[in-house]
């Protein structure tokens, strides 16, 4: 009889398959949710911690061309010989203005651009404090941290990859998908955790079907180059490949004539005959100073599509030289849609926050398959069995990692307030200070016993996003009470939520405290075994699997 | 302690559990085993068609010997039994199949379907590149999940070398 397959039937070696893809980058998987979470709420992080930021009345916003030229007029100063300029209006959700300047040579920080907020009343740049604000913890999720970007991105996609699969293969194996989908045991011990697993999975199925696969699409030919590879001309690729995703973007090439360019006052005033000037996101000037200069007007995007229209006027001669594209082919419009949906840009607070909830169901789930494994082992070896060091290491590291994080951003909060205002490199302290604490998590939970260690972390962890709102009232003046008041609710609301999470913690923490006491007897087990095992619980010394 | 019973081959239980060995000697009747150590003494864990889970999942229906019946068990190991290199070299191979040749078997089938697209004037290459770089991703992870539900590495390692020579070769025709 010829054998069914690698672990007996198809729906087993998909089991296996299913636990080992998880498993294996489940703590960059982690990672990856939680700060990508971030990134839905990363204009609202960057406003709490930049206190000093002043929020302008939306009657009191000065004009769309008053803006562009406050911002241009800042830009020839700042950087007198760039070849780009680009501003960016302030919005519901950013008070500032956006500015941004290609640069002709590479600076003394070594990039070749600047960027950063001017107000737009007072025309002088942001005087925040120097934070990585909510952009810096939103972009570890595709960038990591002390690594080059492009390894970070490759590290990343197979990461992403590994979790499609994941996904797919769970799938296969849920034979009772809508059961689970109402099926929570608590404080049932392993069952609990195969619940929890189970219905973070299927009810944040669809989105996270949609984050991981969209994930790709982002780096779509980076991640698989092959097709392209195989089928064009290496040398053509790149081009032909780039102007059939986005036409409107055809770079033009610079032609070394100097010119005088028209203001940015009088393209806008020409394009708002037929713009409504609320519509328009941004205004750039490219090949600035060149005869070929031309100022590109952006609109926000309309619908489920990433990118919204762009007209073109030349900065020379002020002529329209192109307000329409052709339209996007199937393709193009599916990925562009991909790429809306996963950063949510189009959403409204609501469904902004459903965004939100479900990145950290996505990371519930990543973190409940996580114990799931290490509690499956611990249940197989009974009380008498010994858990060896590789079975020990997991679960404290699942700790340090489930718990560890957390705690580092509440660390990263908490170093944006109480970092010395003029530190050198106060950005990149707030960093290290997320990964200290998050170093700190791992050495706690490998010198304490594990249910010391859990009770401790997770009451710290509460603790620290309890007490956020109080170091913040400490420290500036936009206190909850003052910014409630001021009806300043998006920096209310972020004390409002630090509170919520402390408080949910806690409750979780409360819920878990019989796991604890179970997880401390298979400690106490492996001190000192004791005869006899627990019922329908195989007593296994001697494999791992 | 020897918790076995026999079931007739033609139950749903008996065509999911089937270890190689013990079929061999006992070809008229499957063996299911409730218990986790006799499958340890053994060393059978690592056959086909074996996993604690299974039993696990046994236990927890409920399911009970129907009478504990004097066994001889003699047994040959199977040929996976207790071989755990022979599994990490398994599994070693299956992931580089997974990876590095679902990847060369995506892109060549990708790029041959692509040229094939574009040659009918479906739609520009540029376009067939597009669409196909994202089927892909999908097509990549089916060649790794059956890669990993096959019984023979080789023999799947075998077709999909088939595969994407065959597509390269037709990408060389249209191309050259």
């Amino acid at each position: 009889m010829k054998a069914q397959g690698f672990k007996g039937s198809f729906r087993q070696s998909m089991a296996w398959f299913h636990t080992w893809v998880g498993l294996v980058l489940s703590v960059l998987l982690y990672f990856i949710f939680i700060t990508g979470t971030f990134g839905y709420f990363n204009a609202e992080v960057d406003q709490w911690m930049r206190p000093e930021q002043k929020v302008v009345a939306p009657e009191a916003m000065p004009t769309r061309q008053a803006m562009a030229e406050t911002g241009f007029a800042y830009l020839r100063n700042a950087a007198p010989d760039a070849t780009r300029y680009f501003i960016s209006f302030p919005t519901d959700r950013n008070p500032s203005l956006y500015y941004y300047a290609r640069l002709a040579e590479v600076g003394a920080d070594g990039n070749n651009y600047i960027n950063g907020y001017i107000d737009p009343v007072s025309g002088d740049k942001v005087a925040a404090r120097e934070t990585g604000g909510g952009d810096a913890l939103y972009e570890m999720h595709y960038r990591l941290h002390y690594m080059p970007a492009r390894l970070a991105l490759y590290i990343v996609g197979i990461a992403t990859m590994f979790m499609f699969i994941s996904l797919i293969s769970g799938i296969v194996i849920h034979k009772k998908i809508f059961t689970d989908f109402f099926t929570l045991r608590l404080r049932k011990g392993q069952r609990s955790w195969l619940d929890g697993h189970n219905i973070s999975s299927v009810l944040a199925l669809p989105f996270l079907l949609m984050i991981t696969y969209s994930g790709l699409v982002f780096y779509t030919f980076d991640y698989l180059p092959g097709v392209a590879v195989v089928s064009m001309d290496i040398s053509d690729a790149t081009t032909e490949i780039r102007e059939h995703l986005a036409p409107q973007f055809k770079p033009v090439e610079a032609s070394g004539e100097q010119a005088e360019m028209i203001s940015v006052r009088a393209i806008l005033d020409a394009a708002f005959v037929e713009l409504p000037a609320e519509s328009v996101r941004y205004v750039s000037l490219e090949n600035r100073g060149d005869k070929v200069a031309e100022y590109h007007i952006g609109q926000h995007s309309e619908g489920l599509s990433r990118g919204g229209a762009l007209t073109k006027f030349s900065a020379t001669t002020g002529q329209l030289l192109t307000d329409s594209y052709p339209a996007h082919a199937a393709d193009v419009v599916f990925a562009r849609g991909s790429l809306a949906l996963h950063e949510g840009r189009f959403a409204n607070i609501h469904l902004r926050w459903l965004y939100f909830l479900s990145g950290l169901v996505g990371a519930a789930m990543v973190a409940t398959g996580m114990v799931l494994w290490a509690d499956k082992r611990r249940t197989r070896l009974g009380k008498k069995g010994v858990a060896g060091s590789g079975l020990k290491f997991v679960e404290r590291t699942n700790l340090a990692i489930i718990v560890g994080l957390p705690l580092g951003v509440a660390a990263y909060f908490w170093a944006n307030r109480l970092l010395p205002i003029d530190l050198e490199g106060r950005a990149d302290w707030e960093m290290h200070c997320l990964f200290l604490m998050w170093a700190a998590s791992l050495a706690h939970a490998s010198i304490r016993d594990l249910a010391s260690a859990w009770r401790e972390q997770v009451t710290l962890l509460a603790l620290l996003f309890a007490a956020l709102p109080v170091v913040n009232a400490v420290t500036t003046d936009v206190h909850l009470l003052a910014t409630v008041r001021a009806g300043d609710w998006v920096r209310a609301s972020f004390d409002l939520a630090a509170l919520a999470f402390a408080a949910a913690i806690w409750l979780v923490a409360r819920q878990m405290s019989p796991k604890v006491k179970q997880a401390l007897a298979g400690e106490r087990s492996d001190a000192a075994p004791v005869a006899g095992s627990r019922a329908g619980a195989p007593i296994l010394q001697n494999r791992a699997d | 302690m020897v918790s076995l019973f026999i079931r007739s081959p033609s139950s749903n239980a008996a065509k999911r559990f089937r270890p190689e060995a013990v079929r061999h000697q006992h070809s008229t009747a499957i063996v299911e085993v409730l218990s986790i150590h006799i499958l340890r003494r053994l060393g059978l864990s690592e056959c086909n068609g074996l996993d604690g889970g299974l039993v696990e999942n046994y236990s927890h229906q409920g399911l009970q010997p129907t009478g504990l019946t004097p066994y001889h068990l003699s047994i040959q190991p199977c040929r996976y039994m207790g071989n755990s290199a022979t599994q990490r070299w398994n599994v070693v191979g299956r992931s580089l199949l997974a990876s590095v040749g679902g990847f060369l078997f995506v892109s060549a089938v990708g790029g041959c379907l692509a040229l094939l697209l574009a040659a009918a004037g479906l739609m520009p290459l540029a376009q067939a590149v597009h669409v196909l770089t994202l089927i892909g991703f999908v097509a990549w992870c089916a060649v790794a999940m059956w890669v990993f539900s096959a019984a023979s590495l080789g023999r799947t390692a075998l077709k999909i070398a088939l595969v994407t020579v065959t597509a390269l070769g037709l990408v060389f025709f249209l191309r050259f």
